[in-house]
């Protein structure tokens, strides 16, 4: 009794810090010269390995605090483990922002942090600006804005480049069978068919780690596809490329953001030349000089640029060019208002379309891919610039 | 329709493969190896790293086979020297401790990005009637009906066999007969390591690349194959895992069936429990 009592007089206060803290002025905000915290929930850990975009927007918080930070106030960037884990991606999130105190998300790449804590954003009142979402329900919150395509737009974007652009048609597409987005990959495509004015010969949304790709590939033959979009795991393509080779099919073949990684044209070696993938931002194995901000900061961190490192880092910058205009304390609240303001962003070239935040619902700024092709066993960008859905 | 079952084949011969390593490990040793996909994995993929480094396919297989056996020996070591005496549910636990240490340790040191794995036959297919058939398919099909019925005949008509048989009645009465049960119990792990990274190779050209998946992805319908064998026959093994990887294949190509293809396996496990079990299930009903 004693000691659940004593419990409990250590715990009153703490929880009263807790939720001093909770609207971001204890540590993250106020008018002095202290750190402005901003976090970042990814997974760092686990069975699925995505660090890249906090690795991204660390580099760029690094090279600002070295230039003395935002308006003369380091950056304290909070980089939070969710192991692809939906109670510790909860845990994660109330802790940044009840107990750190961070005044908005910068360069998140996580499998489950919309899912599970998008409604505690919106009844917190925390902006993100995420680095690399995957999941429907991140382009469905009003207090989420990625920077990148997504993988639904990414089958949208893709679909059209290769069946209008290319004429490659009938166009066909693979999926993962993630049953909770089933129906959008359903919505994704049938806004292609609208936009195109054609006709997606054969789908599959039923592709797992265990499928036998050769009997799908079977089917993408009969179905007389030209080309195909397959949007599932890197690791999975060269089963894929092979099976397409294994059944006689030739159409052409665009992979998913996922595979735009040095690893897959090694992987695929000869049977890989031809083979196209998607960029959701500049891709990054340009040589074009709209990449040497980016190249700069990740260089003097140590941090490889890939898709995602590029990601990471346009979302800090943005996040902190939003916090620089800010006059007055800054909060979480002054950050999300700030970020409501924000329709049209300057990318500089490293992604289609301005970004934008805004006041809306849902934010999906980013309606294009770059195509990137496999040439001499290397990735090289197939056009010579993005490839933009239409808005209608 | 009959070319999707075909294109099952090989899926299923190479699971077909794995199942009776399975079967003749617990009839022999009295272990249901948990680890002898992830055995035969580990040996896969020294193949594809040496292959990496310049090697040719040949020799750089040869080098994994090696690798999977030591592998296999190195398990078969620790289960004869700690666990000869233990029921065959503990062997097989540790059977699965060796599959998490392998998994770890493997996915420690190849990585998770997906890795070039050769082919071991060219891409050519032999036409019969409407029907295509790869020669991997063939390959791999001959390999595994070849296995269980060398491995059938070499139980029942040589004198390996028969010190083997004797081994498996009983480790410790052997032994006191001169049969030299350790060393064999160790080869039969050696052996049917050997075995299980020649059905990996053929398998992982048209699997999921990285070592944590392709150790893991085909033990479910390894350990189906094994139960349809009723874990005694090695034929029937080897017609499970074939007739599993068809089925897999038909139910991919239905458009309303194919999110549920990876329940075969399973579904197979569960009605040869419900099967062999309903004397146990009845008789306690009554």
């Amino acid at each position: 009794m004693v000691v659940a009592v004593g419990c409990l007089a250590v715990a009153l206060p703490l929880a009263a810090c807790g939720s001093d803290s909770s609207d971001g002025k204890s540590s993250g905000g106020g008018g002095s010269k202290d750190p402005i915290s901003i976090g970042n929930i990814s997974a760092m850990s686990g069975p699925i390995l995505l660090p890249f975009g906090a690795q991204g927007a660390k580099a760029y918080f690094d090279a600002l605090n070295k230039q003395g930070g935002i308006n003369g106030r380091k950056v304290n960037y909070i980089v939070a483990d969710d192991k692809s884990d939906p109670t510790a991606a909860s845990q994660q999130a109330r802790k940044l922002v009840q107990q750190n105190g961070i005044v908005g998300f910068a360069g998140g790449v996580s499998l489950v942090d919309c899912t599970v804590n998008g409604k505690f954003y919106q009844q917190q009142k925390i902006a993100n600006v995420m680095g690399g979402a995957s999941d429907p329900t991140c382009f469905t919150n009003p207090m989420i804005s990625p920077v990148n395509t997504g993988v639904l737009t990414g089958v949208t974007a893709g679909l059209y480049y290769m069946g209008k652009t290319l004429g490659q048609v009938p166009s066909c597409t693979l999926n993962n069978n993630i049953p909770t987005i089933n129906d959008a990959y359903g919505a994704a495509i049938s806004r292609y068919e609208q936009l195109a004015g054609q006709k997606v010969a054969f789908q599959s949304h039923a592709v797992t780690p265990n499928s036998n790709l050769t009997t799908l590939m079977l089917q993408v033959k009969k179905a007389g596809c030209k080309s195909l979009v397959a949007t599932f795991s890197g690791a999975q393509v060269p089963a894929l490329v092979k099976a397409g080779k294994q059944v006689g099919w030739k159409g052409g073949l665009l992979l998913g953001g996922a595979s735009y990684v040095a690893s897959t044209p090694k992987a695929l070696g000869a049977d890989g030349e031809g083979v196209y993938t998607t960029s959701e931002l500049y891709p990054y194995t340009s040589r074009d000089p709209i990449l040497d901000p980016v190249k700069k900061d990740l260089k003097a961190a140590g941090v490889e640029l890939t898709g995602l490192t590029e990601a990471g880092w346009l979302s800090a910058k943005i996040m902190a060019d939003t916090i620089k205009g800010i006059k007055g304390d800054v909060t979480k609240a002054s950050v999300l208002a700030a970020l409501q303001k924000l329709t049209t962003y300057d990318t500089a070239g490293l992604t289609a379309q301005p970004y934008a935040f805004g006041p809306g619902d849902a934010h999906n700024p980013n309606q294009a891919i770059w195509p990137v092709v496999i040439k001499n066993g290397d990735w090289d960008p197939a056009a010579t610039k993005f490839s933009t859905l239409p808005s209608s | 329709m009959i070319q999707a079952g075909v294109s099952g084949i090989l899926a299923g011969a190479a699971v077909a493969m794995l199942g009776a390593c399975m079967v003749f490990m617990y009839r022999m040793v009295r272990v249901l190896n948990f680890a002898q996909v992830a055995i035969g994995t580990a040996g896969a993929f020294v193949s594809i790293i040496l292959g990496e480094h310049g090697w040719p396919f040949v020799p750089a297989a040869a080098a994994g086979v090696l690798a999977a056996t030591a592998i296999g020996v190195l398990c078969g070591t620790i289960m004869s020297a700690l666990f000869t005496e233990a029921s065959t549910e503990a062997r097989s636990t540790v059977a699965i401790t060796f599959l998490i240490a392998l998994v770890t340790l493997g996915s420690w040191i190849f990585g998770s990005d997906p890795r070039p794995i050769p082919q071991l036959l060219p891409h050519s297919n032999l036409q019969v009637g409407d029907i295509e058939v790869s020669a991997a398919t063939i390959v791999t099909l001959v390999l595994a009906i070849g296995l269980a019925g060398a491995a059938t005949l070499l139980l029942k008509r040589t004198r390996l066999g028969t010190l083997l048989r004797a081994m498996a009645e009983g480790s410790r009465a052997a032994e006191l007969l001169g049969v030299p049960s350790r060393r064999m119990a160790i080869g039969v792990w050696g052996v049917s390591a050997a075995v299980a990274a020649i059905a990996v190779l053929l398998a992982a050209p048209s699997r999921q690349s990285d070592f944590t998946a392709l150790s893991v992805q085909l033990l479910l319908p390894a350990v189906a194959a094994a139960s349809l064998g009723l874990l005694r026959s090695l034929p029937g093994a080897v017609a499970a895992g074939l007739g599993l990887g068809v089925c897999e294949a038909l139910v991919t190509y239905s458009s309303d069936l194919a999110p549920y293809a990876d329940a075969v396996p399973l579904l197979a496990i569960l009605l040869v429990l419900g099967w062999t079990q309903r004397k146990a299930v009845w008789d306690e009903a009554r």
